[in-house]
């Protein structure tokens, strides 16, 4: 799959620092930062090792000790890891003897990382416990007198948590987790988290696209009507009692509330109305409120953490750059521990939804690698849907406010001057 | 190893018989999703079918959902159909299939375990080439009046990171 706009290796002949960003208001937006590898790396250093937190994992990856799970915050891979002292830690998975990575699984238990190069052995902390050979063979090599494994730990990361969710962040200067969400996006996540969390699944996925046009995607209030027609023309689109956009600095959470139908315990709690199709099949759009009216949460973290929670179809991802082009995305799919077997089914059926052949989801990905392949240099995005402004809508989905706030974010983190 | 019983649901007794059957159904599967017949596909089960398509990851870590695809009846497989064909907007592609190893295991009266290995590389709308999936097929067979169809098929991405969006079945 070589193709020049997705692996674009051609050095630009100034740095980022000299784009003319084309307006101060973020309703244009020069398309070369989708293609561009330096600004790629500089996003890397910037953005991702800089002042931001990632969602990192939910505990019930990690709930017990010795439990850890391996990711990656933008090109860099972490681990996350419950030690035995019961604390949850993040460290780069790289070996800080000669850079050999140290965990080579997915996820698993129990395990100390043991660096596979030359035996370097460290703890769940990212703790040096002991070398190979430290003293030499016979009173021959080994390292000096001087040499204190107390520096030469793994590189560790700062960890907070909201809920159940645990976040990683590189800056030991990034504000504290709570204050970098806002009050409102951390009681949405509180809420998602009132009952403890079970892991349902995980997906993994590559989208042919730059991950900024991925993000810009997922708090895109203008195109879901329009590209994804699934419910509607089947008749299953949720009506909506009330929706509202909260912007808080450069995140998004869209919500909607089905109209209260007084029965917190309806099985058939999604109405169905007629569409052009019928659904063979209705079970599909069979659902349960697990938050009473609340249908829909969509928290898009700057820069790269997401939990789509439509219906009963709840997952949080994990957006990750490989290249200007390409971006992985890693789903975590959960429930609530004490479902009860319909629960879960409706679950299932409605994460069809989503995923790499998710109905709605398969959409997303195939126009975003058509945007992709269609940017040259010089090109320029327009976003003024809804007007020039960056604030919140308590009544209404009709604007790009979303998008115009993460681009706010990211010409404050790239510290790039506005005209 | 297919043990010849008789028995009386219409089954056939004839190993040899049992096994083109099945190999039937399997080759007719790719066929219809590699010619562009999609609505053949839910054709191949029954009523009560199910196709499901998870991943290797997921089932290596013991997880009953994450499904790339949960379908519980004929039904929802049309209801797919009808969404790729009239509502879904992706990119013209085009599948091809690859099955082997091909293994009949155990026979439940007139239902046969058989496990297959397969590979599904696609090609774009502008002819490029990539491998879509690679994994295993396990499938449930209902042998009636001489006809194969499926009561459930299991398709395992070992590919479980997918290299783009996953528009027909695998
Ligand atoms: S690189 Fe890890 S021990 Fe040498
Ligand atoms: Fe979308």
């Amino acid at each position: 799959m070589e193709d020049y706009k997705r692996n674009s290796h051609t050095v630009w002949d100034c740095e980022y620092r000299h784009i003319s960003w084309p307006s101060s208001d973020h309703t244009l937006i020069p398309c070369d930062v989708y293609i561009d590898r330096q600004v790629f790396e500089q996003e890397q250093e910037l953005i991702f090792r800089g002042p931001t937190w990632h969602l990192s994992a939910l505990f019930a990856e990690i709930a017990n000790p010795g439990d850890f799970t391996s990711t990656y915050i933008g090109t860099t891979p972490v681990v996350l890891h419950h030690a035995h002292d019961d604390s949850i830690n993040a460290y780069v998975n790289r070996c800080a003897h000669r850079g050999s990575r140290v965990i080579g699984e997915l996820r698993g238990n129990n395990k100390f990382p043991i660096c596979p190069y030359h035996n370097w052995r460290y703890d769940g902390t990212g703790k040096l416990l002991g070398v190979a050979m430290e003293q030499g063979m016979q009173s021959k090599g080994g390292y000096p007198d001087g040499f204190s494994k107390d520096c030469h730990g793994l590189k560790t990361l700062r960890v907070e948590a909201v809920g159940d969710v645990i976040f990683a962040t590189f800056d030991s200067q990034a504000p504290p987790l709570h204050d970098y969400l806002g009050t409102v996006i951390v009681d949405r996540i509180e809420t998602i988290c009132q009952r403890p969390l079970q892991i349902v699944g995980y997906q993994r996925q590559t989208v042919p696209c730059n991950w900024k046009l991925f993000v810009e995607n997922n708090r895109d209030t203008y195109h879901g009507p329009q590209l994804h027609t699934f419910v509607g023309q089947f008749g299953i689109a949720m009506p909506a009692d009330r929706v509202s956009v909260d912007i808080h600095d450069a995140h998004a959470l869209l919500s909607s509330w089905l109209p209260p139908s007084g029965d917190k315990d309806d099985k058939n709690a999604y109405p169905v109305q007629k569409g052009k199709y019928e659904l063979e099949d209705p079970s599909i759009a069979q659902g349960f409120k697990a938050l009473g009216d609340l249908q829909l949460s969509v928290i898009s973290i700057y820069p790269g953490s997401l939990f789509t929670c439509i219906r009963n179809s709840w997952s949080c991802r994990r957006i990750i750059p490989t290249s200007p082009g390409t971006t992985d995305i890693e789903y975590t799919w959960f429930g609530y521990e004490d479902e009860s077997d319909f629960e879960r089914e409706c679950r299932k059926k409605q994460s069809n939804l989503l995923g790499p052949a998710g109905y709605i989801a398969l959409e997303d990905a195939e126009v975003l690698a058509m945007t992709q392949n269609a940017i040259s240099r010089g090109d320029t995005s327009y976003i003024e849907f809804g007007g020039t402004g960056i604030e919140s809508a308590s009544d209404h989905f009709n604007s790009e406010a979303t998008v115009r706030a993460f681009w706010k974010g990211y010409c404050e983190t790239m510290q790039i001057p506005l005209p | 190893m297919v043990q010849a019983i008789s028995n009386p649901m219409g089954t056939p007794d004839n190993n040899a018989l049992i096994e083109r059957l099945i190999y039937t159904l399997l080759d007719d599967y790719a066929d219809c999703l590699d010619s562009d017949e999609l609505e053949k596909w839910p054709e191949l089960f029954v009523e009560t079918g199910k196709y499901f398509i998870q991943s290797r990851e997921n089932i290596e870590a013991g997880k009953d959902g994450g499904y790339w695809m949960y379908y519980t009846s004929q039904g929802m497989m049309r209801d797919r159909v009808t969404s790729l064909r009239h509502i879904n907007t992706y990119n013209k592609h085009y599948y091809r299939h690859l099955i082997n190893n091909i293994k009949i295991g155990e026979r439940d009266n007139d239902s046969f375990h058989v496990r297959s290995n397969f590979l599904v590389v696609q090609t774009d709308f502008e002819g490029k080439f990539e491998c879509l999936n690679a994994g295993e097929y396990r499938d449930v067979i209902l042998i009636h009046d001489g006809k194969p169809r499926f009561k459930e098929k299991l398709v395992i991405a070992d590919t479980f990171h997918a290299p783009s969006a996953i528009v027909y079945p695998l």
